[in-house]
């Protein structure tokens, strides 16, 4: 049966995950060979700005393909109003491991390709002295980061228009909290919190906090 | 137009200068904690005196006897109301926000009073730091923008230094005189990199010819961009190795390793820079020059691998993210 959800969700996101897996292969390869001069020597301070340029990449990509396997994995079910799932010989909570399961695996198609993209750019490159190639790390953190977007927007792909529109006059209280504090001069910065305790120790988005650079001090 | 726009500036400007000029009116008191006295409004002497106890425990541990001699000098904290610009105050005068920490009051007191150390008894130390006498307690900050510009530096002569020659350590940080720095402080693709950089900045190369630039930077010949670096206006200066910053992590790590009058041997010490320091810090220049690079190379930032925390926190919450899934009852 998993083979079977797997196909269908395949067929689904096929197009936009080949896409993926070619920009996310090109991006490092791109990158490191743009801050490179050919066969040059290297400069190690323009090595990192350029890098920076493209860092805010990695981690927007991750974050837009974790959302893109989790809402089409439901966009489908929620248009049938579930028929196919509910005429399924299995209980829900197995439906939902083979759809998790299903997009998880898809994702990883993109992610290899970027570790592949990682590598060669990297094993490429001339590494000046005082930089190092980070290219497995680089790749973990973009699949922790890719699955953790994927986890959080499964949930909320699951629950449909009712929950996202939860989630947006969710949004939409703290922008008004907001603005009420900044003209008030409360002091009490409720986006900032909200912010600053996802990216925190503890906070679910804490995988993004960092500086997404293939070659770095 | 104009005169309504040049009025509203005039009565700005005399804000600023009412603020400035007439700092001691109302009550203030006098503070004495150590050798520092300081003249301070009366509701703000709580926080000044927090300041100053912190700012001499520190002075005293960096400054040693040096600070003694601050007793015949009486400092005024001057506050300025927020929005007023920080004009540069009379000297030793504490011109700080009237909404400062008292943190902030122990970094300017440290400030001043160093420069007061200085003033008048050594003008080489002051030059050297480009007249930054960086605050003791900033150690870390310095070390990790020391580490940041010893990484990247175009010159071979921060670069070697990184490696470990402490000989090149000591010219990349202006400790002795360099002859033809363009030649010796970096090499070929480095030249190429400096001209280009400062072509960008064109008023300072307004000698210099289009065709002499592209044979440098596009044709890569290193007899012209030697050739253009060595045609540079008197004004402008081959950009040194290191910064100032590199420099003041320099000074503070002597000063720290020299503990309890370190700036007494600074300021008496005789020989050049390096020796002075050297003596300040109560080791030989290689050992000091070895702890600054010890401290700077341990100041490197962490790389950009996913620590075990941040590997074990995502996984959780992908965990209890999917058990969530699951655990739900509702199709939608």
């Amino acid at each position: 049966m998993f083979r079977a959800v797997l196909y269908t969700q395949w067929k689904w996101t096929r197009a936009a995950l080949l896409v993926a897996s070619i920009a996310l292969f090109a991006l490092p390869v791109t990158s490191v060979r743009q801050a490179g001069h050919g066969d040059q020597e290297w400069e190690a301070a323009e090595v990192l700005l350029s890098l920076s340029a493209w860092a805010p990449l990695y981690p927007i990509t991750a974050a837009l393909l974790g959302t893109l396997v989790a809402f089409v994995a439901w966009s489908v079910d929620h248009q049938g109003e579930h028929v196919y799932a509910l005429s399924l010989p299995v209980p829900r909570w197995h439906f939902v491991l083979l759809r998790w399961s299903a997009g998880g695996v898809l994702l990883l198609l993109p992610v290899v390709a970027l570790w592949i993209g990682l590598l060669l750019a990297t094993a490429t490159a001339q590494v000046p002295t005082g930089l190092s190639a980070y290219p497995n790390a680089l790749t973990l953190r973009y699949l922790l980061a890719t699955f953790v977007s994927y986890a959080l927007l499964f949930v909320v792909g699951q629950g449909g228009k009712r929950l996202v529109g939860y989630l947006l006059v969710a949004v939409g209280a703290v922008i008004v909290v907001s603005v009420f504090d900044a003209i008030m001069g409360l002091g009490l910065g409720p986006a900032n919190r909200i912010g600053a305790w996802l990216i925190g120790p503890l906070g679910p988005l804490r995988v993004f906090d960092a500086r997404w650079l293939p070659i770095d001090v | 137009m104009l005169v309504d726009s040049l009025a509203r500036e005039l009565t700005r400007a005399q804000a600023t200068l009412e603020a400035m000029g007439r700092p001691t009116a109302g009550r203030h008191d006098t503070l004495r904690v150590g050798a520092l006295t300081v003249l301070a409004p009366s509701d703000r002497v709580a926080i000044a005196a927090a300041g100053m106890e912190e700012a001499w425990a520190r002075l005293t541990e960096h400054l040693g006897a040096a600070a003694e001699a601050l007793a015949h000098d009486t400092m005024e904290v001057r506050l300025l109301q927020p929005g007023v610009p920080m004009l540069a105050g009379e000297h030793r005068a504490l011109a700080i926000r009237n909404d400062a920490t008292a943190e902030v009051i122990v970094a300017r007191i440290y400030e001043i009073v160093t420069d007061m150390i200085f003033d008048g008894r050594d003008d080489s130390v002051r030059v050297w730091l480009r007249h930054q006498v960086p605050f003791a307690h900033e150690t870390q900050d310095l070390a990790s923008e020391t580490y940041r510009q010893l990484a990247t530096s175009l010159s071979v002569a921060a670069e070697r230094c990184y490696l470990g020659d402490l000989s090149w350590c000591r010219e990349a940080l202006g400790l002795v005189p360099t002859e033809n720095p363009a030649q010796r402080w970096y090499d070929a693709g480095g030249r190429r990199a400096l001209v280009s950089r400062l072509h960008q900045v064109r008023y300072r190369t307004a000698g210099w010819t289009d065709h002499m630039v592209e044979q440098c930077t596009e044709r890569g010949s290193d007899a012209a961009c030697s050739a253009l670096l060595a045609d540079l206006p008197r004004y402008v200066a081959v950009p040194e190795p290191l910064g100032s910053v590199a420099r003041q992590q320099l000074f503070v790590t002597a000063l720290a390793r020299g503990g309890a009058g370190a700036i007494d041997r600074l300021l008496v010490a005789d020989g050049t820079l390096l020796e002075r320091l050297a003596r300040a810090a109560g080791e030989p220049s290689d050992s000091l020059l070895a702890a600054w690079r010890a401290g700077v190379l341990a100041a490197a930032p962490p790389p950009p691998v996913v620590t075990p925390g941040t590997r074990w926190i995502a996984l959780a919450w992908i965990g209890l993210l999917v058990a969530v899934a699951v655990s739900r009852t509702r199709w939608i």
